[in-house]
């Protein structure tokens, strides 16, 4: 299994990079792990990229996780209503969190 | 209980009104099957009868009437298209309408007859089954994007707000999470659904491409500008519809009920002032509304509805502006008046003009000067409000004529001929008491000439005239009168066969020498038909007889001109009101006589040279006209005492039609305002006389007949001749 952290922001200025570095491990890997605890900012092409690598992953039966969610991402997640996409356990900080 | 029946009575009389210019649009839109207004104008018709109904309970008419607004709805969102047969059927629709409110108005909660049931019962379903052939819902063309969520319980207090982003969204800077957190300061985002379904998962997928869409409601005392504003920036890249909450409609609902109805405004901007949609919303609607090609243009609420805005607002709005405009057509040019206290108002305005009559002798009799001044000043208003109280009553003739469209478009039908109505002069006035009384024999004049007048397709084709026969109505004002004919270009009169015809009556002699028009006068002679077998439209022989005593006793008279295989032209001369005129008083033998003023064309002296008596022709500048001694004509033995009178003669020239006659007197008076009154019923058999007058000194003067005294004069000039 391959674990990446990622350590940049996920918007739409390094979407491009992180597609294609993603991509590739996703292609070379059966198992990806993202950790997302150093992303401070996410924006919507972060979300809809790991939205497609994740369909990207099921389509080939492969698994991405997501783990260590950042406080940002998880906000991001809550507001998308979207963690259930993803299906990967979120820690919660104490914050008290809609879902 | 509370006595409605006078409120009933206004609902008649509105339903009828109604119904009457149903038929009318109907029978327009048989020639203009795409007017838009046409349909608008049946469809508020229809709503209209419906929901008075349903305010007094009368619930057959609701029940009918609500199917044919239905189907009237559905023509007019083009479900449904026009053609003869639905036009029919809608004419069928209006006609048991109309028998509905007849029959149920005294006890809504009886069962309606077998007939009536009946009919009902086939109406309702021949209504019905254009549902069925067609069922566009427009609703379900709505973008499916705004799908499920709009519509359900949940949304009950939230707006729902969907964006649907451009490709290029993400790369112009904007991003979604950013309206949302803004969002956030104005209320509370209860939820939110990312779509994500578009992005790729193959090679397409670019990662700086906006693949999603997003959906969200909101609980938000903010209004819908604000919200809008949310996006301001982003409209060029975002398709943004924002709903308002289901709790809002009714309050849009409320204010456009109380919005006040003094001017009709369009529909967009009466949902922008109560808040609906916004500016922007309407400037989006009226792009897309010119975009669409012609042959499916869409109405403002409709697209409005479609993604702004719940169409329950539109349709209140759409309601709200009907409402309005009928409001401000009904204000503005009608109020409706109980038609005695119209006659009322004319009687004591005939008393003002005699009682002005004795002020002006007073006047003239003690000669005061400074009353002078105020009496000439009270008699030019007495003759403006004369003349407006007399207006009040005048209407146009168009209403009576137009109904007879219907009846030869049907009658055409029944008899298999072609025929088309041509009505000219329907603007011309005259007072309703008239119009009132002409219908009938207007209507079996209209019938003689369907039934008898225009013939068959085939006989007129092999007689070289056109396969379409006409029915011409005219009408026009003339000396005083008012001129209504009747023509058509049919087969004309036989007058052989109608002389035949009354000879083997014994209505005439058979050695009788007849003219033309004395030949084709008979045919208003009771028990005259020529016609071998009767129809049920007309032919028994009675009608022609009882028409002329119609038009006479309307103070008028009626002619016949024919000319064999050409057609036939019946023209009625209708004194204009019954009740003041201006007349022209002048003085005989002692005894005071008004001519109408209208009839009277010069005044010339007579010359003592042809006052020979058996003369009875003048030469009046080259012409020669007949007179008649007035004097003579209606007293003729007290004349010998007066005879040797050197008193210089006038003869008042009048006028009526082509004819031309001089009636001599022996003072001309001058004009006098002229109250009609009635003359008792001895005088009934005196020609020459159609009422009296009370003059300013309290005596009575007669009024002449001037279309009898012509025709005397003609024929007694004729005789010596």
């Amino acid at each position: 299994m391959k674990s990446l952290e990622i350590t940049e922001d996920m918007t739409i200025y390094n979407v491009s990079s992180q597609f294609e570095q993603l991509s590739a491990l996703l292609e070379q890997h059966e198992e990806l792990e993202i950790d997302l605890s150093k992303v401070h900012e996410i924006d919507t092409s972060g979300i809809q990229l790991l939205v497609h690598l994740k369909n990207k992953s099921r389509s080939n039966n492969k698994k991405l996780s997501l783990k260590n969610h950042s406080e940002q991402v998880i906000e991001v997640f809550v507001m998308y209503d979207i963690s259930s996409f993803f299906d990967d356990p979120i820690f919660i900080s104490g914050k008290k969190v809609k879902t | 209980m509370t006595d409605i029946s006078g409120v009933i009575e206004t609902f008649k009389e509105e339903a009828r009104e109604l119904l009457e210019e149903m038929e009318r649009i109907l029978l327009e839109l048989e020639d203009e099957p795409d007017n838009k207004d046409h349909l608008n104008t049946l469809f508020r018709a229809m709503h209209t009868v419906k929901g008075s109904a349903g305010l007094f309970a009368f619930n057959h008419i609701v029940s009918f009437t609500h199917e044919v607004e239905t189907l009237l709805d559905k023509v007019r969102n083009n479900e449904v298209s026009i053609n003869q047969d639905l036009l029919s059927l809608f004419l069928a629709c209006k006609d048991h309408t109309e028998k509905l409110l007849e029959e149920t108005l005294d006890e809504p909660a009886q069962k309606l007859d077998a007939i009536l049931e009946e009919n009902n019962a086939t109406l309702i379903k021949s209504v019905r089954k254009y549902f069925d052939n067609k069922e566009i819902d427009y609703l379900n063309v709505v973008d499916d994007t705004v799908e499920t969520l709009e519509r359900n319980n949940s949304t009950y207090d939230k707006w729902v707000i969907s964006l649907l982003f451009k490709e290029d969204a993400l790369r112009m800077g904007i991003d979604p999470l950013s309206f949302m957190r803004y969002m956030q300061t104005l209320g509370d985002i209860d939820s939110s659904y990312l779509l994500t379904s578009k992005i790729p998962t193959d090679e397409s997928y670019h990662p700086e491409a906006c693949y999603v869409n997003l959906k969200l409601t909101l609980k938000s005392e903010a209004d819908k500008q604000t919200i809008e504003n949310v996006f301001e920036f982003a409209t060029d890249d975002c398709d943004i519809t924002i709903l308002p909450p289901d709790s809002k409609i009714a309050e849009y609902i409320k204010l456009l009920e109380e919005m006040p109805v003094n001017e009709v405004k369009r529909l967009g901007d009466m949902l922008i002032s109560i808040g609906a949609i916004t500016e922007n919303d309407l400037n989006k609607a009226l792009s897309l509304q010119s975009d669409v090609s012609l042959n499916q243009k869409q109405h403002l609420g409709e697209i409005l509805g479609d993604t702004m805005i719940q169409s329950q607002v539109i349709e209140s709005a759409i309601h709200k502006q009907a409402e309005t405009k009928q409001k401000l057509v009904t204000e503005s040019t009608s109020i409706r008046v109980d038609s005695r206290k119209l006659g009322d108002l004319i009687n004591l305005v005939g008393e003002l003009v005699i009682s002005g009559a004795a002020m002006n002798l007073l006047v003239e009799k003690h000669a005061l000067p400074e009353v002078n001044d105020t009496a000439m000043n009270i008699n030019s208003l007495i003759s403006d409000v004369r003349d407006i109280a007399l207006e009040l009553r005048m209407v146009p003739i168009n209403e009576t004529f137009s109904k007879f469209k219907r009846v030869v478009r049907d009658m055409s039908k029944e008899l298999g001929k072609d025929i088309e109505l041509i009505i000219t002069g329907g603007d011309t006035e005259l007072d309703k008491t008239v119009v009132e009384k002409i219908n009938d024999p207007l209507t079996h004049l209209v019938r003689n000439s369907l039934d008898h007048g225009i013939e068959m397709p085939e006989t007129r084709i092999s007689n070289k005239k056109p396969a379409q026969g006409t029915i011409n109505l005219n009408a026009y004002h003339d000396a005083g009168q008012i001129i209504i004919e009747v023509s058509d270009d049919g087969g004309g009169l036989n007058a052989e066969r109608i002389l035949a015809k009354a000879i083997s009556k014994g209505i005439v002699d058979a050695d009788a020498k007849l003219s033309k028009a004395e030949i084709f006068n008979l045919i208003f002679e009771a028990g005259l038909s020529t016609k071998q077998t009767a129809s049920d439209l007309s032919g028994r022989g009675v009608g022609m007889d009882v028409v002329k005593r119609n038009i006479e006793a309307l103070r008028g008279t009626i002619k016949i001109d024919s000319f064999e295989g050409e057609g036939t032209t019946i023209s009625i001369t209708l004194p204009l009101t019954l009740s003041i005129i201006d007349g022209f008083l002048v003085e005989a033998s002692g005894e005071q006589y008004i001519i109408p003023l209208a009839t009277v064309e010069q005044c010339v002296e007579l010359e003592d040279d042809i006052s020979d008596k058996g003369k009875d022709y003048i030469n009046l500048r080259g012409q020669a006209m007949p007179f008649l001694r007035l004097n003579e004509f209606f007293h003729s033995e007290h004349l010998k005492q007066k005879e040797n009178s050197s008193q210089r003669k006038s003869i008042v020239i009048v006028r009526s039609g082509n004819n031309r006659a001089g009636i001599a007197v022996d003072f001309l008076h001058g004009e006098h305002q002229t109250v009609i009154k009635p003359l008792g019923e001895i005088f009934n058999k005196i020609s020459g006389l159609t009422g009296s007058t009370v003059l300013g000194n309290g005596s009575v003067a007669l009024i002449l007949d001037t279309q009898a005294l012509i025709d005397k004069a003609i024929q007694k000039g004729k005789y010596i001749k």
